[in-house]
Formats: structure tokens, sequence, C-alpha cells
């Protein structure tokens, strides 16, 4: 038996999929043939990134195939609201019983058509406020300077540099991948940067993109899993106009 | 310095302070080229199409020793260095060139951050393509044709060349064709210094980590950013290690 305290485990959802393929990878190195997991989410995720952790909980039925693993996702009923309560129910296919059984649920979504399906979260306060930069078809450096010049002493330079990375990465699949006109704005709050690339194209196909690693065979590739490895929060949305991603570097609203 | 030019004009004007500065700081002054030479200040002019016939392909390790024979006589013989203004178009016309070229330029770089040497390599971009010009800039610490990186021989106490500028999507190519150019002696670490290194993307990292593994090296990047630390950890590459700064 191994515990493993929340916040370590879950400080971001790419970050959790990461560590915890780690973990499971050590133990079939050691030679367990059947693990068990029991994780909970802790506290931070029932608020502004929950969209992201849903996210995750959709993705984690597929990101550990190919370990032996068995999981078990425990919500507490008594706190967690019913709205997030449906969402959970969309992302586990079974539940677990306090008579030892473990019907199926019926909401559940299978994760292709659930992370396919991009809903976007509610928009940051910041973005109801003028931006500090609303930049249309930058390259990557010129995205990367109007972070850098909306870090203010409320963020950590550690955390800016982490955002300037992912927006780099974000502008870069922006412009290979995606369809220009291609629009970057950048807000900054006390506590907060806040930065949303949008394109006309469709985003990615792959619904699992960021989420899931992928192997170094070349020398692109690996930009979204790097951009939901570095920021606080990551949203993907999706509608009639385009694609549009938001960063969060500093605490989420 | 890498002074790229398309009026000659320019190139006297750029030369003249250059070589100004150099008499008045005692400097031997050379002049290799076909232009001749401002009037003044030069007391030595090789023709550059006498000294490399046709589509000669320099030796890097000979024309370094060729400097740094003539820089030791110019002390000898009581200036205080050698300053040189090459027109070295003819010799970076072909890939063969270039890729040779390059070699010395990093050779050139190292002897010249510890000894009294100092030179403008002037290229002509009537009779080159940008990629050359940019192929060129980005292996001198200075240029007139703004590259957004560069990677160029430093003082050897700083490592075996210097990585500075911005690395992303943009450079990607010309970034390829540097690091295909590269070669380092010694079968040890190969240490960048990396604190001028505002940023790499994780492709160009990933292309680091590809040389170090191709030439069977590890690769240092020393006095980069935290950031790039954090992404070469992620990206799980054996043979690129970050030394970041405090």
């Amino acid at each position: 038996m191994e515990f493993a305290t929340g916040g370590d485990m879950y400080a971001r959802p790419a970050a959790a999929i990461r560590s915890y393929r780690q973990l499971l990878a050590d133990h079939v190195a050691a030679g367990a043939g059947q693990i068990r997991i029991i994780g909970e989410l802790p506290a931070s995720a029932f608020g502004p990134t929950w969209d992201s952790w849903m996210r995750y909980e959709s993705a984690i039925n597929h990101a550990y195939d190919d370990f032996p693993l068995w999981s078990m996702c425990a919500y507490d009923r008594r706190t967690t609201p019913a709205a997030m309560l449906a969402d959970v129910d969309r992302t586990h296919p079974r539940q677990a019983r306090p008579d030892g059984t473990h019907p199926a649920i019926e909401a559940y979504a299978d994760p292709e058509s659930y992370l396919a399906g991009m809903r976007p979260a509610p928009p940051d306060p910041l973005q109801l406020t003028p931006p500090v930069a609303d930049l249309a078809d930058p390259l990557p450096g010129r995205a990367r300077d109007a972070v850098r010049a909306a870090g203010h002493e409320g963020i950590s330079r550690d955390e800016i540099e982490d955002l300037v990375v992912a927006v780099s990465e974000v502008v870069t699949n922006a412009m290979l991948y995606g369809r220009a006109p291609i629009r970057m704005r950048v807000w900054s709050g006390p506590d907060r940067v806040v930065a949303e690339v949008t394109d006309t194209g469709p985003g990615p196909k792959d619904p699992f993109a960021g989420l899931l690693p992928i192997g170094p065979e070349g020398p692109g590739g690996r930009g979204l899993w790097i951009v939901n490895q570095s920021c606080n929060h990551v949203t993907m949305a999706r509608d009639p106009d385009g694609f549009t991603l938001r960063l969060t570097a500093g605490v989420p609203h | 310095m890498c002074f790229s030019y398309d009026d000659d004009s320019d190139l006297y004007a750029r030369a003249q302070s250059f070589l100004a500065d150099g008499a008045a700081a005692g400097c031997q002054l050379w002049w290799i080229g076909d232009l001749p030479p401002p009037a003044g200040y030069v007391t030595t002019a090789v023709s550059i199409s006498a000294a490399y016939p046709g589509n000669a392909v320099i030796d890097p390790e000979a024309q370094l020793r060729q400097y740094a024979k003539v820089t030791s006589a110019a002390v000898a013989a009581g200036f205080t260095g050698l300053r040189v203004v090459a027109q070295a178009t003819p010799l970076v016309r072909t890939r063969e060139q270039l890729d040779a070229f390059a070699r010395y330029e990093l050779l050139i770089d190292r002897y010249m951050a510890t000894h009294p040497f100092s030179a403008i390599c002037a290229y002509d971009r009537r009779e080159l393509d940008s990629s050359a010009i940019d192929e060129l800039a980005c292996l001198h610490p200075d240029t007139n044709a703004p590259v957004p990186f560069h990677l160029h021989g430093c003082p050897p106490d700083g490592g075996a060349a210097a990585l500075t500028g911005e690395l992303d999507m943009t450079t990607d190519e010309l970034f390829e064709v540097t690091l295909g150019r590269l070669s380092f002696p010694g079968d040890d670490e190969v240490v960048l210094d990396a604190t001028g290194l505002r940023f790499a993307d994780h492709r160009a990292l990933w292309r680091m980590n590809r040389w170090a593994a191709e030439h069977d090296r590890h690769l240092v990047l020393r006095g980069a950013g935290r950031a790039t630390a954090r992404v070469v950890d992620l990206m799980d590459l054996p043979r690129l290690h970050v030394e970041a700064i405090a």
C-alpha cells in the first residue's frame, strides 16, 4: 500500500497523468501484476479548473490502458454539487456501491466523444476587462514578448516564463496546424496572467491532444502536452468561428 | 563581425571606421578582397581571388594557424594586434564552402576572444542568397543582418561555443543547418554558454539532443533559464542537460 498526498499528485491534470504513468511503470518494473488505485481529487479541483479535471477523469479511462490497473475515484456526495456529480457520471463507466456491486452508469460517455465535446469553461472575470495586449497574427516571438510584458510582482518569474513557453507553443501550433487569422489576447490581474489564442481552424483532431505524452520520434508534436504541463489552467473551446485555447499562470478564476 | 552589403560604399563606410579605430589603437591593418583598399590606413592588401582561386574550400585549422601567425608577427613588430577586413564572398558560394567556413568561424571567434585579433567578414548580398547570409550571420556574435539566434565561438572558460537569442519555429531550419555544421574535438561533454539564450522551444531542444546523440556526446546548456530546464526535463532528452541560472 502506498499513500500519495493529493496536492503532489494533482497539481495539474496532465501532470497527474504523467506522475501516475511513472508510478505505474515503476510498480510494473518492480514486478507488480495488478495495481489498484483509489484516488480523490483535492478541494482545489472543485473550482474554476473543474472542466480540466473532468477532461482528466475522462482521459484516464484510456490513459493507463497499457498498465494492469484497476482504479476507483472517490467523490463525497455530501459536499459535491449535483451539477458536478453529473459530470462525474459522464466520465466514469461504473459506480461502486456500498453493497459491493458495480453497475454501469448510463450517462457515461466514452472519452473520445466526451473530450471531443470541448465544453467551454466560464470566462475568467479578467476577460471582461480590456486586454493588455491584443495581437493579430503574431509570430511566436511577439507572443512571448507580450506575455513577458504582462508579468508583474504578484506572480513569480518562473510562472511567467512557463507561460511564455506555453504561449509560444500554442501560437506555433496555430500557425502550423490551425488557420489564419490568429488572434492573441493577454489579460493581467493581481494574482494571474491569462492568455488566449484563437485561430479559425477546427482545433486538434485527437481528443487526447495535450493530455497524453507522445514519443520522441520527431522534432515537433509535443507542444500542447508541454502547454498542459506548464500552466495552472488550460481550457479548450471550439465553436463555428474557430478554436480557442486559454492559458492561466498564477491563480485560475 | 559579419557585415553584409549590397552597395560597395556601405562596405567602405563601415570598413573605414573599423580601420580608423584599429589605427588609433595601434593595430596592424589588413585588407583582404578584390575591391581596392580605402586610402590611408591599410598596411597590407591581399587579393582574395589570388589567395583562393576558384571555389576554394577553406581549411579551417590552416586558416586559423595563418591568422595566429600573422597576429604574432604584428605584435612582434610593435603593433598592438591585427585588424582585418575580409571580403569573404568567394569563399562561401557553395554548400561545401559554407560548411567549411562555418567551422572556421567557430575557431576564429574563439581565437579572437583571447588574442589581439579582430575582423570584419564582409559578404556581398548581390552574390549570395539570403539564406547563406543568415547561415553566416548566426555564426558571428555581432552582425548587421538581423538573425534571431547566434551560435559563435567564445572564450574557452565559457564553453565550447555560446548560444544566444531565441529559437522557435521561425528559426527551425536555420538552426538545423547550423547544428549540422557543428563539430567539437574530443569525446567528452560539450558545454554551450547559454546565458544569452532567451528562449528555446521544444523543437530546438529536441534537435540539440539529436545532435548530441548523433555525435555520441552530451550537450550542456550552461546558464539557460529555469523554464528551459523544466521543458528538457519534461521531454526526457537524455543527451541534453541544462545547468540553469539560480
